[in-house]
């Protein structure tokens, strides 16, 4: 039952010249051009799952239960699909190591072998086992991501809902470390539906989760042992061996996320909130930059999928005080579906991995896979935001007009935190506008130094930088960036 | 500013018996400025022109209320309830609004008055002999904490944890709610139940809704209330013709005709209660006001707040009009308590305690899915016919939601339907397209293909027609057009957030630009094509996405399948294995036993592919038998499954650890020519100490023959060889064990000879 398909592609290009006002998405394609795949009909590509093969295959794990090789995968026109596992349940990552596909089920981290290489799986053992799976649907199990020392990592969902097995639940909202020897132990507690796992140049653990309760808006949390996330579900299992901390009494709610981490000793601000709809409503994968400068100007950068909006953002992260904080900007919008997963193919461009299953999302399709492309302009871009003592340090992609960069009043801020409580989502609150004092553009034009007063530990600093211009007189492609200032340095 | 929630700061005036008027307390009792606001709406809460008399102008901004119906008082009420209730109404901490009447009588003289109005009462309506219907008092329990009752009542102490599994925190709400702890005294068993059946019968004032509950469920939180179903009350009291008179003379003398319409020989009984007009009130402070009423003047045990709260509204009414519609609008969503379920314009809206009760049946729509929605804009969003039939709790459409939209009564709901119209009217709003120009062939095909999946694909989240969801069981889209008004379904689809802050729909047209080419190309046409389809939704095919799901009937062909999901019988961690002889097997990879056997179809893979809820996946087909329903007995050895291998065959070897042994387990279809329908063969690899191996249990095993048991009558366990016994069954160690939950067939298995060897077992299975 060998499945070879070859297929054809089409190339979704932003050369729509003729409509007078260009959308957003068309002002981006002469950046990164979006490449379509037109997988064979009958194969329905719900990727939840992508690893690179040194052999320049791509493998992908299907939501069905699957795994397909695809060969010639950055030459849309000549790649073929083939079947290489079946029967697994709902898998949510792929990972490829020595010779080995490892990929988390609902029910355990599996590693799968081909032994005698005819590219179908013939062995599929169970690594690591053990978390409570109560039947509940939304107990989804994502990962697993490798970090340097050979661990590999899980994220749990925790139950919404009643399963057929309610008792069996155990360290559902908790993240998951499993040792080279197969050792499984819990990490840190408090998510709620955290579908993206990512590691970064410096070997540290990431995962976004979604908006809902006890989430105002989704985050980029950074992974610790002890860390508590903030989803209040997780507190049932601090009481079972091995849990990497504790909290007594209830929680705290109605009050803003920044008292709540004071009140709360294992509670871990996120690195990065993404403000709803802003940038985002539904964070999923997380992909850093170890592209070298192939896939353009942002090397070492985190870039994030975007579910329900069916776009990719990008992160900058800094370490203050010991602790990642950093800002996020929309990078590109215009898929066409919900990205759920990320790789990087040989040549440093980004595949992404598309299903919307029971999910709406924006676009035309309900699963497949798109290519992003850099072309190689460099696009007028916010490529970091640093925090300073008393404001922050912008630096961008291209100099800058020194004119308009020099006025404080190019800069719009506006400030704000979120309400941490058990209800669904929560909108911005306690606004403010801190104020730009100056702003010193420096001697090559590619950063600014902006004082400022005003500002506030643990808030999201949001800038409107839309009246900026380069040199050669262009708008930033994206003027809005948002900081979430954890620590003041 | 911080906003979250709104700080309540409360005197205790249940405590003192205080009049109760819950959303004043909740959002006027801690603002100073709007003290007179919250007066106008006690004075109308209070009926205080139901005796002060006051012109049409005044009374239409301070409304009176109709008093209970006291016409079956005498079978609804206990008798001695009645009488302690008429000699001191404030007793009993209900935070009532009836007014002590007699609060400057000596004591005595209460008590003989109270017990002639209660035979006069009890004279109004004949005792009924009905048998109430037995209500079960855990359904009462969980009906009264779900459908809405504690959105302004207690929640009880015996209720811990929602149907959503989350703990509630019963003091806090249980301190802002009415209290109910007085009812098993209070009512007869069939009062109740018919009260709560239909309490605008009994209550015409309309401040108890009614949760449109069913006989049988009216009972059950009758039950629940009461403790049980307590036999009737038939403890008598004292009644004569003369006492009764006396009642009647009451009832007329000391003002409980004001509010309480009784008939008496076909006439209206008129109250003899002389009060001063309302506009002469202004700056008076004595007498219903003051804190002690002296002689007969009503004692409404009002609190410190309320009285000063009511002195300044009636130093207002002279002032300020405070009557426009809004005005009056906001003070009837305040009187109804409209703000304990919904929000609107920020204020309101379930806190913090509440909203724990307010949960959705298993679906996951957030807090969309069981929070009430907000009543911002309510009359731009709503047809007025359709507010009018929602108020009155005639048009349910948020099934997912187990708090009930209550009936409100029919003055109430007329009178808020046209508010909400009136007061959300948008001058600026601009019109939809009308018919004529726009009425283009092919609107409706428009708007059909947009709705699907090869559209925007509303129907991954919304249902339609009753049709389930491709994802989440978001609102029927088939209510919009009976609903909604077109003008507001083409600005909220292009702004949902701007309508529902923190809504998940997405925006399919930002910033009125459509995604999605084709279908009428512009906004305002696909908008309008999908009203169009979903106006004409009865007469059309459904969308692309709901019309045929296909086929997911998993067939076996040329070789094994393996599929893993939820399963029955084999749970969480099932492995089902389908074969091309269309003879299956499922295997729970957690307990490490084959648990069901059956023949023909193998497994429809649509719940596991496309259902968001996973429901359990079942057998395909047919002869569907339990091969270990039970745990096995594995002697409190640890057990770890470690994978399966499909070698050349494609058949899976699963392979686990019972103690220190590593077993290899293999079930096959039996080739012809063998016994049994399946065949499993089992191997212990390697030197590792002896294990009883379970092969089958059940509630009951017997033996049949030598090597053959018969499991619960139904299932055959045939053994078929082991390495050192070959195939003679008398040479094998088999046992027969009970455990608590039932019966378990074993095979002994030894330790090998040496490290490369395997101890092969193999039984057969037949049914």
């Amino acid at each position: 039952m060998e499945r070879i398909i070859v297929c054809a592609l089409t190339l979704v290009a932003g050369s729509l010249a003729a409509e007078p006002a260009l959308s957003q998405s068309d002002r981006e394609a002469p950046f990164y051009e979006l490449v379509t795949y037109e997988p064979p009909a009958d194969l329905k590509l719900e990727i939840s799952g992508m690893a690179m093969m040194p052999d320049g295959r791509l493998a992908v794990a299907l939501r069905k239960g699957e795994i397909w090789l695809i060969e010639n995968p950055t030459d849309p026109g000549r790649a073929t699909y083939r079947q290489f596992a079946t029967g697994l349940h709902e898998p949510l990552g792929l990972a490829y190591r020595q010779g080995v596909f490892y990929t988390v089920q609902r029910t355990e981290l599996t590693s799968i072998r081909d032994f005698d290489q005819d590219d179908v799986a013939d062995e599929y053992l169970t690594v690591a086992k053990g978390w409570g799976v109560s039947g509940s649907y939304h107990e989804y199990a994502y990962g697993p991501v490798f970090d340097p020392a050979g661990n590999a990592w899980i994220t749990l969902n925790c139950a919404i809902g009643k399963g057929p097995n309610p008792a069996d639940n155990a360290w559902r909202g908790w993240s998951m470390k499993v040792s080279p020897e197969g050792r499984m132990t819990p990490v840190s507690g408090g998510f709620r539906s955290p579908s993206g796992i990512g590691i970064n140049l410096a070997g540290d653990l990431f995962a976004t989760d979604q908006q809902g309760n006890w989430f105002p808006t989704c985050p980029l949390l950074h992974v610790q042992e002890g860390a508590f996330h903030g989803h209040g579900d997780a507190l049932k299992f601090c009481d079972l061996p091995g849990a990497t901390f504790k909290i007594d009494g209830k929680l705290p709610e109605n009050l803003t996320v920044v008292q709540a981490a004071k009140k709360i000793a294992p509670y871990k601000l996120p690195a990065v909130w993404f403000p709803y709809r802003k940038v985002g409503m539904s964070a999923t994968d997380i992909l850093c930059d170890t592209t070298e400068g192939k896939f353009g100007p942002f090397a070492g950068q985190l870039f994030v999928g975007e579910f329900t909006m069916s776009f990719v953002s990008r992160v900058f992260l800094e370490k203050v005080k010991g602790q990642y904080q950093g800002a996020c900007f929309r990078f590109r919008e215009g898929l066409q579906c919900a990205a759920l997963r990320m790789a990087w193919g040989p040549d440093g461009s980004m595949f992404v991995g598309q299903s919307n299953r029971g999910w709406n999302s924006l676009g035309t399709r309900a699963y497949g896979m798109q290519r992003l492309v850099w072309s190689g302009k460099t696009p007028f871009e916010i490529k970091s935001m640093e925090a300073l003592k008393d404001g922050f340090r912008l630096t961008f992609t291209q100099a800058l007009d020194g004119d308009r960069a020099g006025r404080p009043e190019s800069y719009a801020f506006t400030s704000y935190t979120y309400p941490y409580h058990s209800k669904y989502g929560g909108e911005e609150i306690d606004v403010k506008k801190p104020p730009v004092k100056s702003a010193t553009v420096a001697e090559d034009g590619l950063s600014v130094i902006l004082k400022m007063g005003g500002l506030r530990a643990g808030y999201v600093h949001e800038l409107d930088a839309t009246r900026l211009l380069s040199r050669s007189g262009d708008t930033l492609l994206h003027p809005e960036a948002y900081y979430t200032l954890n620590q003041l340095p | 500013m911080i906003r979250l929630g709104i700080a309540v700061l409360f005197a205790a005036g249940t405590l003192h018996g205080a009049p109760l008027v819950l959303s004043v307390d909740r959002l006027y009792r801690a603002d100073p400025a709007k003290l007179a606001e919250a007066g106008e709406i006690l004075l109308s809460e209070l009926n205080c022109v139901n005796c002060h008399q006051a012109d049409t102008a005044l009374r239409s901004r301070v409304p009176a209320m109709p008093g209970p119906d006291l016409q079956e008082a005498g079978s609804r009420l206990r008798g001695g309830f009645l009488r302690a209730w008429l000699e001191d109404p404030h007793s009993n901490g209900s935070g009532s609004r009836m007014p002590d009447l007699m609060k400057g009588l000596p004591k005595q003289l209460r008590a003989s008055n109270a017990a002639a109005l209660a035979e006069f009462v009890e004279s109004l309506g004949g005792r009924t002999t009905d048998k109430p219907l037995d209500g079960d008092v855990d359904r009462g329990r969980s009906l009264y904490h779900s459908v809405g009752c504690v959105a302004c009542h207690q929640p009880r102490v015996d209720f811990t944890e929602t149907e959503a599994g989350e703990k509630v925190d019963v003091a806090e709400v249980r301190s802002v709610s009415v209290p109910l702890d007085h009812v098993p005294a209070k009512y007869s068993r069939l009062g109740l139940s018919g009260f709560l059946r239909n309490p605008h019968l009994v209550r015409p004032a309309g401040r108890m809704p009614s949760q449109n509950l069913s006989e049988q469920e009216a009972a059950d939180i009758a039950a629940y209330l009461m403790g049980g179903n307590p036999v009737s009350d038939n403890t008598t009291f004292p009644s004569s013709d003369r006492n009764i008179l006396k009642g009647r003379k009451l009832f007329a003398s000391i003002g409980c005709a004001s509010c309480h319409v009784v008939k008496a020989d076909g006439r209206a009984i008129a109250s003899e209660m002389k009060a001063p007009k309302l506009s002469a009130l202004a700056g008076k402070t004595g007498a219903c006001l003051s804190g002690a009423p002296a002689g007969l003047a009503p004692h409404f045990a009002l609190d410190d707040f309320q009285r000063r709260a009511l002195t300044a509204a009636l130093r207002n009414l002279g002032r300020t009009s405070n009557s426009e519609p809004i005005d009056l609008l906001q003070r009837r969503l305040v009187a109804l308590n409209c703000y304990a379920c919904h929000q609107r314009a920020g204020v309101g809206g379930p806190d913090s305690g509440r909203l724990k009760y307010f949960v959705s049946s298993g679906a996951d729509l957030g807090d969309e899915g069981r929070v009430p929605p907000t009543l911002t804009g309510v009359g731009r969003k709503l047809r007025e016919d359709a507010l009018l039939k929602t108020i009155r709790g005639e048009f349910p459409v948020r099934p997912y939601m187990t708090t009930r939209m209550p009936s409100f009564a029919e003055q109430d709901a007329t009178f808020l339907a046209h508010g909400f119209a009136v007061a959300d009217a948008d001058p600026d709003e601009l019109p939809t397209p009308r018919d004529g120009e726009e009425n283009q062939v092919g609107r409706n095909m428009w708007g059909r293909a947009l709705v699907g999946t090869t559209g925007l694909s509303c129907v991954t989240c919304h249902q339609l027609r009753g049709r389930k969801s491709l994802g989440i069981p978001a609102i029927d889209l088939a209510h919009s057009a009976k609903r909604l008004r077109p003008e507001w379904f083409r600005d909220y689809l292009i702004d949902p957030a701007g309508f529902r802050p923190g809504t998940r729909m997405p925006a399919f047209w930002p910033e009125g630009k459509p995604l999605s080419k084709g279908n009428g190309n512009s906004t305002s046409r696909q908008i309008d094509s999908i009203w169009v389809y979903l106006n004409e939704i009865d007469q059309s095919r459904l969308p692309e996405g709901m019309e045929s799901k296909g086929n997911y009937l998993l067939t076996p062909s040329d070789r094994p399948l393996v599929f893993r999901t939820f399963m029955e019988g084999a749970g969480m961690h099932g492995i089902a294995v389908g074969y091309p002889e269309r003879v299956h097997a499922a295997f729970d990879s957690k307990e490490l036993r084959w648990t069901t056997g059956w023949t023909g179809g193998f497994l429809d893979a649509e719940g596991t592919w496309d259902d968001r809820f996973t429901p359990l996946a079942a057998p395909a087909g047919e002869n569907v038998i339990s091969i270990q329903p039970l745990s096995p007995k594995h002697d409190d050895r640890e057990i770890l499954f470690r994978g399966y291998v499909r070698r050349s065959n494609y058949t899976p070897e699963l392979l686990y650890r019972i103690g220190d042994s590593n077993i290899e387990d293999q079930m096959k279809p039996a080739s012809t020519g063998m016994p049994g329908r399946l065949i499993r063969s089992v191997g212990k690899v390697g030197q590792s100490e002896p294990i009883w191996f379970e092969v089958a249990n059940g509630k009951s095993i017997e033996l049949k023959a030598s090597g053959l048991w018969l499991v619960d009558g139904r299932l055959t366990v045939g053994f078929l060889s082991a390495t050192d016994a070959g195939s003679d069954p008398g040479q094998v160690e088999s046992r027969v064990v009970k455990s608590t939950a039932g019966t378990h067939l074993q095979f002994r298995m030894p330790n090998s000879l040496n490290r490369s060897m395997t101890y092969n077992l193999s039984v057969y299975y037949d049914w």
